[in-house]
């Protein structure tokens, strides 16, 4: 329990952090959004009455407990380019985000896990290069070039899906998973192959452990030892990546959602970039950094509940 | 010395990503010094050709050669990655250094800011930091040289306070040796193994969020060519034209994986654990 409170006010300190370099960054160049919205040739006197408007005339402290007290309320600013409230917008595109992302770590986790485990048990010197050739292909073909080649072997070649297969979810549940799917697998692919390399280096080492070599003098069977003994231990530190699989499945996804059109966060994210609408990246960019906190301290406290040895006592055992 | 060569003439890793990294700076090199057609020459009557004897990789929908852009393009590929990688190197670990030497609070500060930037996913910083600076191949460079410093820094910090507690360091500072001496014959010897492995997956990394960024537009800027810019407009024609999106995609997985190779090589042979 100490521990928890522990990690919650390491990961309250880190958001606010967060919060205070993506306020920071954008107040470089403070008056550029409400200069865009008047246009070039705006009268000095009109200028100056939207600096007040928005608060701009203040000194940077007051101004970033002014944002700050507006995102706990939820109020993330105003686009510039759709004139709406930024968190509208986001909640309008999440549903897509969400489930492009979670199909992904569907598939990582559907797929790496057991990879990782089959490598390490038929891990001769002659397979095992071959698995690291193809897991390091698997993690250095870029998510939109494999995208393309998805569109052309499923799409194009084999007629299994549309070649632009965005659909919303009102047209039908099943239409809807199936348009996601070539872009979560385009997501997914770099990191089941992280993920299926860390599996399997991790099985090995617990393979190499004195307790296994004890199980099989006693005559348990391979089978046995791999999936009631090894498993269970090599999974836990498989729980640290995590984390990381889960921000490159975010990173990906503002890439796919680009390359395929379908309107999620990371589309409103490019969009707004293009256009210079500053509050949206400003809103989005701080979104997506708090989930990714809120996700690593999960994965702590996940951490520590599956391993006890962790949070024992000052920290556990690093 | 002899021994770590023959070591590495027979990893496979090492030498399969050394040869892939060679030939795409063979092409590059050919770019710069000419390739065989001019990359920006538009001629409309060879609009959308097929890989043949006159177009090595077909020509675009603009009937430029996509063998000659592809060469022009592989020196922006390397030098964002190089030039970026190589900044982040020498300000990680100089971070790094300071880090592992200076006070605890000095210490914990600037761990906590590094351990901050990695809680924001690194592209999406990337693309934070283009949207306020603008795009162009030096804002791309900055932005994915700032993304890469942690990694340095993580692994010098540790190094330093592994080695500074040991006698050899304290001896040496009570014989009145200068402080940047006992780094550079200690402390840098120590960390040089990691950091050598860790340039070359970093490389990679750059590499792909160059060619990320550049693809979304958010990178290297046309007339200037780039691999992920030319994807993004082979994209539009893929069913007409594959051939443009599949080169151009072949060349920079290849360089992205030859760097990963050659990290993982480098890892075997220079028996690197913690990277």
């Amino acid at each position: 329990m100490h521990y928890a409170l522990n990690k919650l006010l390491q990961a309250a300190l880190t958001i606010f952090l967060v919060s205070l370099i993506i306020f920071l960054l954008f107040q470089i160049i403070p008056g550029e959004p409400i200069l865009s919205r008047v246009g070039d040739a705006a009268d000095p006197a009109l200028e100056e009455a939207l600096r007040i408007q928005y608060g701009l005339d203040k000194p940077a402290p007051e101004r970033y407990l002014v944002w700050i007290r507006g995102v706990f309320r939820g109020d993330l600013g105003v686009s510039i380019r759709f004139d709406r409230p930024v968190s509208a917008l986001i909640l309008e595109r999440l549903p897509n985000t969400m489930a492009l992302s979670s199909m992904a770590l569907v598939m990582i986790i559907a797929f790496g896990l057991p990879l990782g485990i089959a490598a390490a048990r038929f891990s001769r010197d002659a397979r095992g290069i071959v698995f690291n050739l193809f897991t390091q292909i698997g993690t250095s073909i870029p998510s939109f070039f494999l995208a393309i080649l998805l569109l052309l072997l499923f799409s194009v070649r084999l007629g299994w899906f549309d070649v632009m297969g965005h659909v919303s979810p009102e047209q039908g549940m099943f239409p809807f998973l199936k348009g996601l799917f070539l872009p979560a697998l385009a997501v997914a692919v770099a990191s089941m192959a992280t993920l299926a390399r860390y599996t399997r280096s991790s099985v090995l080492e617990q393979l190499s452990m004195d307790y296994v070599r004890t199980a099989r003098n006693k005559g348990v069977t391979q089978r046995r030892i791999l999936y009631g003994h090894v498993l269970r231990n090599a999974l836990i530190p498989i729980l640290t990546i995590l984390g990381i699989l889960v921000t490159n499945v975010l990173s990906g996804a503002i890439v796919i959602e680009s390359a395929f059109s379908i309107p999620g966060l990371g589309s409103l994210l490019h969009g707004g970039i293009k256009n210079r609408d500053l509050p949206l990246v400003q809103g989005i960019s701080l979104y997506i950094s708090a989930v990714v906190v809120a996700m690593f301290y999960l994965i702590d406290i996940l951490y520590s509940v599956v391993d006890p040895r962790v949070g024992e006592g000052r920290g556990g055992k690093q | 010395m002899r021994q770590t060569w023959s070591k590495a003439l027979t990893n496979p890793y090492f030498v399969i990503g050394s040869v892939m990294i060679a030939l795409l700076l063979i092409l590059m090199a050919w770019g710069m010094a000419g390739p065989p057609h001019d990359p920006n020459f538009i001629d409309m009557s060879q609009s959308s050709q097929p890989p043949g004897p006159q177009h090595w990789f077909g020509t675009d929908t603009l009937g430029r050669d996509v063998f000659s852009r592809v060469l022009a393009a592989a020196k922006n590929a390397f030098g964002t990655g190089l030039l970026s990688t190589v900044i982040s190197l020498f300000l990680g670990c100089l971070l790094g250094l300071i880090s592992g030497f200076s006070r605890p609070a000095a210490d914990a500060l600037l761990t906590r800011m590094m351990d901050v930037m990695r809680c924001i996913p690194n592209l999406l910083f990337a693309m934070m930091l283009i949207a306020l600076f603008g795009a162009g191949f030096f804002n791309t460079v900055a932005a994915i040289c700032f993304i890469n410093i942690p990694n340095f820094y993580r692994i010098t910090r540790g190094s330093v306070l592994q080695i500074k507690s040991r006698e050899y360091v304290t001896w040496a500072r009570l014989a009145g040796i200068p402080f940047w001496r006992t780094v550079l014959t200690h402390i840098l010897p120590n960390i040089l193994s990691p950091i050598i492995v860790m340039t070359s997956m970093t490389m990679a990394q750059a590499v792909l969020t160059e060619t990320s960024l550049s693809y979304l537009g958010l990178g290297i800027q046309p007339p200037d060519p780039s691999w992920g810019q030319m994807l993004a407009d082979a994209q539009r024609n893929i069913l007409t034209a594959p051939w443009e999106a599949l080169s151009v995609g072949v060349c920079i997985s290849l360089l992205v994986l030859g760097f990963n190779l050659l990290g993982d090589g480098l890892r075997d042979i220079l028996d690197v654990r913690n990277v």
